[in-house]
C-alpha cells in the first residue's frame, strides 16, 4: 500500500507542477500557502509575546494600542499582542485543518469501501446514514455537536471530522461500488480473504488518487468552517483566551470603530488563507477534471 | 483498372523525442484496386490498424510519415504533409473496432444519423433527412424503431450495424473496417461480415478489412495481405494464400488456428512479435522462423513477385 | 467414474431497470432449467453466443450470483445452499480463470502477491508457499523472475498465464474457464490452449470451458454443450456433435456462413429458435421440450421426441 501512496503523491506532484506552469493565480496561491504554512509552523516560536499569544497572559494597561514598534499589529481589548495571537491562531488552524482532513479521509475511505463490499444490510444502513449527514447543514451540525461535547477546541475538531467524513465516504462508496464487480476484487473474496484485506490491497489503492484531490481542494473550506463556528458560536467561556481567528474577529467587532486594527489584521489573514487554499484546491481539482475548465457551471 | 489506394514507400511512425522516431510501418508499397475487398491480417501490434488509420486520414497530428499515399490518384500523404480534408469522411470512412465508442451515448441513433446527413447534404428538408436515415437503417438490416433507440439499448451486433450505417452516410468509395467483428461472438461475426460483403457489392465499395480472424478474412475478402512488424510479408488472392501459404509466418499462423475435426496439436510460434523500436535486423521474423538461414539475419528481403502472389522471404529468391 | 459436478434444473435471474427513467424492475432469466453433468477427468465445453447464459452458469457455481432454483452438486455439497464458511473451504477445490486478465488481476500488484492470495486462508508454512509458487510458474512456462514484476507491465498472454497459475495454486480438482482465450491473439491463444491441455493431464484436472467459438472448444473439449438464450439445447461428444449435429441451432453454429438472414431468438419460455426453425411443430409453440437421451447424446427438441415415440410405438 505504501508504494501506491508514493506513486499517487508523485502524480499529484506532477499535477501541481503542471498547474504551476500554466496559471499565475496558482503560483500566487502556492506562495501564499507556503508563507502561511511556514508562519503556522514557526509561529509559536517566533511570536514576540508567546504567553500573550497563547492567551495565558493579559495586560489591560496596554489595551487597544494601535500598531507600533513594540506591537507590530497593535494590541487587542485585553492588551494582548495581536501579532502573537495571530501566529498562534494560525498554528492552531492549520494543525486542525490537517488533522480533520486526514482523519476524515481515512475514515471515509474505509467506511465507504466497507459499505460497498459488505453485506447488503450494512450497505443500506451506511449509505442511509451518509445521506442523512450530508443533508444536514454541516456548519450548524458541527457547532451543535461541539457544544454538546463540551465546547472545547478539541470538540470542534471531533465534530468537524464527524460531519466531514460522510462526504468522503460517499465518494469512496461510489468508487468502490464500481470496483466490486471486477474480478480482481471478487476473486480474493471468493477465496475467503477478509474484507479488510480487500479494501487495503485492492480498493483503496485504486480510489485514493481522486480522493486525495478532493481532500486537497477541501482545505480552504475546512479552515473557513472552523473560523465560522468559532465566530458565530464562540466555544465556551474559557476559550476567549485561546487564540483563534474567528474568535478574534468576533471580539474585535465591538471596538471596530475605535480600534479597527483589531479587526483588520485577523480578517485579512483569514481572507488570505481562505483565498489561497481555495484557489490552490480548486485549481488542482480543475487540472484533474479538465471538463470543468470549459463548463464553469459544473462546479455547482 | 482504377487504383483506389496506392502507397509508395509509405512509412508511419511516432516521435518519441526530438531525435528519435519509432517507425511502426516501414516502406509500404500497396496497391488496392477499386471495388475489391482487401484484407489486412495480423496480430496485435503489427501495424495493420496504423495502416488503416493512415488510409482513412485518421493518423494523429503528432505521427510522422514519409513516402506517398494516393487515394484515387490524389496525393494525400507526401512525406510529412498530410492533406486529407477533401477525402476524410467523404471518400474514405472508417468503421472503428469498438462500436460503443463511435456512437454518442447521449443521442439516439436517428439523431446521430441526421446530424451526419445534414452535414454532408446541406440542402435536404427535415423529412428527406429522416427518410435517408431510415433507408440507411434498412440497408444495415436494422428495424425502423432503432431510429429512436439510444446506443445502450442495442446489443453489440446492432451497435455495430448502426456504426456501419453512420459510416455510409457520405456515400463513400472506400470503407476501412478496423476489426469490426472482434468484439462480437463467433456467430455474429459472420452476420456482420456478410452484411459488409453485401454492402460492398451493392455500393461498389473498396473494402479494407482489418482483422486477426482468419476464417472471417477468408469469407469476406478477395485479396489478403499478411502484416508482421509493420511490413507486408505476403499478399495475393485470399484462397491461394490461406490454403497454400508460402511465407513461414503465414504458415505458422494458419497452423495455430484450431481446425474442426483435426486433433493435431496447434503450433505455437515461440516468442512474441517485436514491438516498434525493437524490430530485429534483417528479416523481422527471423528470430522466430523455423527456416532461418544466415542471410535472413542481416538483410531484409524485398517483396518478391511469385506467379500468384508477392512474398517477402529469402526462401523464394532466385 | 462419477460426476465431479452436477447441475440440476438451474434457474438464474437478474433484474433490469425498466424504461428511460429507470423506474421499476424487470426480471430477466439468464439461465433456464439447465442440467449438466461433468464427469471427473473430462473437459466439458459450453458453447453459446453472448446472452446465452454460459458465463452465468460459471458464476452460479462460484457463488458470484445466487440461483433462484436448482441444485449445483459438487462432490456431494450443494453449492447453491452452502454457508459462507463452507464455500470458502470449497473454493480451494474449484479454480476460476476469468476472461479478461486486466480485470482479474489488480494491475498495481506484484505477481508474487497475486499468486499468494489464494493460499493465504490455507495458512501454509512459508516454504510450502514458496514451493508452490515456483512450481506453478514453471508449469506455466514463466520465468521465476516474473514474481517481482508488476501486473501492469505484462502482456495479455502472460497475464492470462498468471491467472491460470493462480487458479491452480490451491491444487483444485476442477477448473472453471470463462472464455480464457477470446481476447488474445491467435498465436498466444494456441500457446494457452496447448498449455491447458498439458496441465490437465499433469494435474489430473477436470475442465468446464466456456466459449463462443466452437472451433476453440472442439479442440480442447471431450464433450460439448450448446446453449442459447439461457437453455441447453444439445449435449454430446465433440466429434459426434461436429459431424452429426442434431439440433438446428447446432448446425447453424457450425455453418454460420450459410445463414444469410438475421436470426431472431424469442425470449420467452419456448424454444429460442422457434421463429426460424425449419421443423416448427405444434408442440414447439406450447412449451420447451424436455431432455431426450439418444445413446450418449442429450437433445432438447420436440422433433426427436416425436420421432422417438413413433419408433417405440
Amino acid at each position: 500500500m505504501n508504494s501506491h501512496i508514493y506513486a499517487v503523491l508523485k502524480d499529484i506532484g506532477l499535477m501541481i507542477k503542471r498547474t504551476w506552469r500554466k496559471r499565475l493565480a496558482f503560483r500566487l496561491a502556492c506562495l501564499l500557502i507556503a508563507i502561511v504554512v511556514v508562519l503556522a509552523v514557526l509561529g509559536p516560536h517566533i511570536a514576540p509575546y508567546p504567553r500573550q499569544g497563547m492567551g495565558i497572559e493579559i495586560d489591560r494597561s496596554k489595551a487597544l494600542r494601535p500598531p507600533s514598534f513594540d506591537h507590530l499589529l497593535g494590541t487587542d481589548s485585553l492588551g494582548r499582542d495581536i501579532l502573537s495571537r495571530i501566529l498562534f491562531a494560525l498554528n492552531r488552524a492549520i494543525t486542525t485543518c490537517v488533522i480533520v482532513i486526514a482523519v476524515s479521509l481515512i475514515l471515509g475511505i474505509f467506511i465507504g469501501s466497507y459499505a460497498a463490499i459488505g453485506s447488503r444490510i450494512l450497505e443500506v444502513l451506511i449509505s442511509y446514514l451518509i445521506e442523512l449527514f450530508l443533508a444536514l447543514p454541516s456548519v450548524l451540525l458541527a457547532a451543535l455537536l461541539s457544544i454538546l461535547m463540551g465546547g472545547t477546541y478539541e470538540s470542534i475538531l471531533i465534530a468537524l471530522i464527524i460531519t466531514w467524513f460522510p462526504w468522503y465516504a460517499r465518494i469512496a462508496y461510489l468508487q468502490a461500488r464500481s470496483l466490486r464487480e471486477l474480478d480482481f476484487v471478487r476473486i480474493p473474496m471468493y477465496y475467503g480473504l477478509s474484507k479488510w484485506y480487500v479494501i487495503q490491497k485492492h480498493i483503496a489503492p485504486n480510489i485514493v488518487a481522486p480522493m486525495l484531490i478532493e481532500a486537497l481542494s477541501d482545505t480552504g473550506s475546512v479552515v473557513l468552517e472552523i473560523s465560522t463556528i468559532t465566530f458565530l458560536f464562540g466555544i465556551g467561556i474559557k476559550s476567549i483566551e485561546e487564540p483563534d481567528l474567528g474568535m478574534m474577529i468576533a471580539y474585535s467587532l465591538r471596538d471596530i470603530t475605535t480600534a479597527p486594527w483589531t479587526f483588520v489584521a485577523p480578517a485579512v489573514i483569514l481572507a488570505l488563507i481562505a483565498i489561497s487554499f481555495t484557489l490552490f484546491g480548486e485549481m488542482i481539482y480543475e487540472e484533474y477534471h479538465p471538463v470543468l475548465k470549459k463548463r464553469w457551471w459544473l462546479w455547482f | 483498372m482504377v487504383l483506389a489506394i496506392q502507397s509508395k514507400k509509405l512509412s508511419i511512425g511516432y516521435e518519441v523525442d526530438e531525435t528519435t522516431t519509432l517507425w511502426v510501418v516501414e516502406n509500404l508499397d500497396l496497391e488496392v484496386e477499386h471495388g475489391i475487398t482487401f484484407c489486412l491480417i495480423g496480430e496485435s501490434g503489427c501495424g495493420k490498424s496504423t495502416i488503416g488509420n493512415a488510409i482513412a486520414g485518421l493518423l494523429q497530428p503528432y505521427a510522422k510519415t514519409s513516402g506517398k499515399l494516393l487515394i484515387f490518384d490524389r496525393i494525400v500523404i507526401d512525406d510529412n504533409n498530410r492533406k486529407f480534408n477533401s477525402v476524410r469522411g467523404k471518400v474514405v470512412v472508417k468503421i472503428p473496432q469498438d462500436p460503443a465508442s463511435s456512437l454518442n451515448p447521449f443521442t439516439t441513433i436517428g439523431e446521430q444519423l441526421s446530424i451526419a446527413i445534414k452535414h454532408h447534404y446541406s440542402n435536404l428538408s427535415e423529412k428527406d433527412v429522416k427518410n435517408k436515415a431510415l433507408e440507411l437503417l434498412e440497408e444495415v438490416r436494422l428495424e425502423k424503431d432503432v431510429y429512436n433507440f439510444y446506443p445502450h439499448q442495442l446489443s453489440g451486433g446492432m451497435k455495430q450495424r448502426a456504426a456501419i450505417a453512420l459510416a455510409l452516410v457520405p456515400e463513400p468509395k472506400i470503407v476501412v473496417a478496423d476489426e469490426p467483428t472482434s468484439a462480437l461472438d463467433a456467430y455474429l461475426r459472420f452476420t456482420i461480415a456478410s452484411l459488409l460483403k453485401k454492402l460492398q457489392k451493392e455500393w461498389e465499395l473498396t473494402l479494407v478489412f482489418i482483422t486477426h480472424d482468419i476464417s472471417v478474412a477468408h469469407y469476406v475478402c478477395d485479396r489478403v495481405a499478411v502484416v508482421y512488424a509493420g511490413r507486408v510479408v505476403e499478399v495475393g488472392r485470399t484462397e491461394k494464400i490461406l490454403s497454400v501459404p508460402k511465407h513461414p509466418y503465414t504458415e505458422l499462423l494458419l497452423e495455430s488456428v484450431p481446425k474442426r475435426l483435426s486433433k493435431k496439436r496447434l503450433t505455437d510460434i515461440p516468442g512474441m512479435p517485436p514491438p516498434p523500436g525493437k524490430y530485429p535486423s534483417g528479416c523481422k521474423f527471423h528470430p522466430r522462423c523455423p527456416f532461418v538461414f544466415d542471410r535472413c539475419k542481416y538483410e531484409e528481403p524485398l517483396l518478391i513477385k511469385l506467379n500468384d502472389r508477392f512474398v517477402r522471404c529469402w526462401k523464394y529468391y532466385g | 467414474m462419477g460426476n465431479i459436478l452436477k447441475i440440476e434444473n438451474l434457474y438464474v435471474s437478474y433484474t433490469v431497470p425498466m424504461g428511460h427513467l429507470r423506474y421499476g424492475y424487470r426480471k430477466v432469466w439468464a439461465v433456464k432449467g439447465v442440467d449438466l453433468e461433468v464427469p471427473a477427468g473430462i473437459t466439458l465445453g459450453i458453447v453459446g453466443g453472448s446472452g446465452s447464459g454460459k458465463s452465468t452458469i460459471l458464476k452460479a457455481v462460484l457463488g458470484f450470483v445466487k440461483p433462484e432454483k436448482g441444485k449445483i452438486i459438487f462432490k456431494s455439497f450443494d453449492l447453491s445452499k452452502i454457508s459462507g464458511r463452507e464455500r470458502r473451504r470449497i473454493a480451494r477445490e474449484v479454480g476460476y480463470v476469468p476472461q479478461e486478465p486486466s480485470q482479474s488481476i489488480n494491475p498495481k500488484m506484484r505477481i508474487y502477491d497475486v499468486l499468494v492470495e489464494p493460499l493465504k486462508p490455507l495458512k501454509l508454512p512459508s516454504d510450502e508457499i514458496k514451493r508452490r509458487i515456483d512450481n506453478v510458474l514453471e508449469m506455466l512456462d514463466l520465468d521465476p523472475d516474473v514474481e517481482n514484476r508488476y501486473a501492469k507491465e505484462l502482456s495479455g498472454g502472460m497475464l492470462q498465464r498468471i491467472a491460470i497459475a493462480r487458479a491452480i495454486i490451491t491444487k483444485p480438482s476442477i477448473l472453471l474457464l470463462d472464455e480464457p482465450t477470446s481476447n488474445l491473439d491467435i498465436s498466444i491463444q494456441a500457446q494457452i490452449l496447448n498449455m491447458l491441455i498439458d496441465l490437465k493431464q499433469e494435474l489430473n484436472l477436470t475442465y468446464l470451458f466456456v466459449s463462443h467459438d466452437i472451433d476453440v472448444v472442439s479442440y480442447i473439449a471431450n464433450r460439448i454443450a450448446i446453449m442459447i438464450n439461457g437453455r441447453v439445447v444439445e449435449v454430446g461428444d465433440t466429434e459426434k456433435i461436429l459431424t452429426e449435429p442434431l439440433h438446428p441451432y447446432t448446425s447453424a453454429l457450425l455453418n454460420p456462413e450459410k445463414i444469410t438472414e438475421k436470426v431472431k431468438t424469442s425470449n420467452n419460455d419456448l424454444c429460442p429458435i422457434l421463429t426460424w426453425c425449419p421443423w416448427r411443430l405444434d408442440l414447439c409453440s406450447k412449451s420447451f421440450p424436455p431432455r431426450l437421451q439418444i445413446s450418449d447424446r442429450y437433445i432438447y427438441c420436440w422433433k426427436y421426441i416425436k420421432q422417438n415415440t413413433i419408433s417405440i410405438s
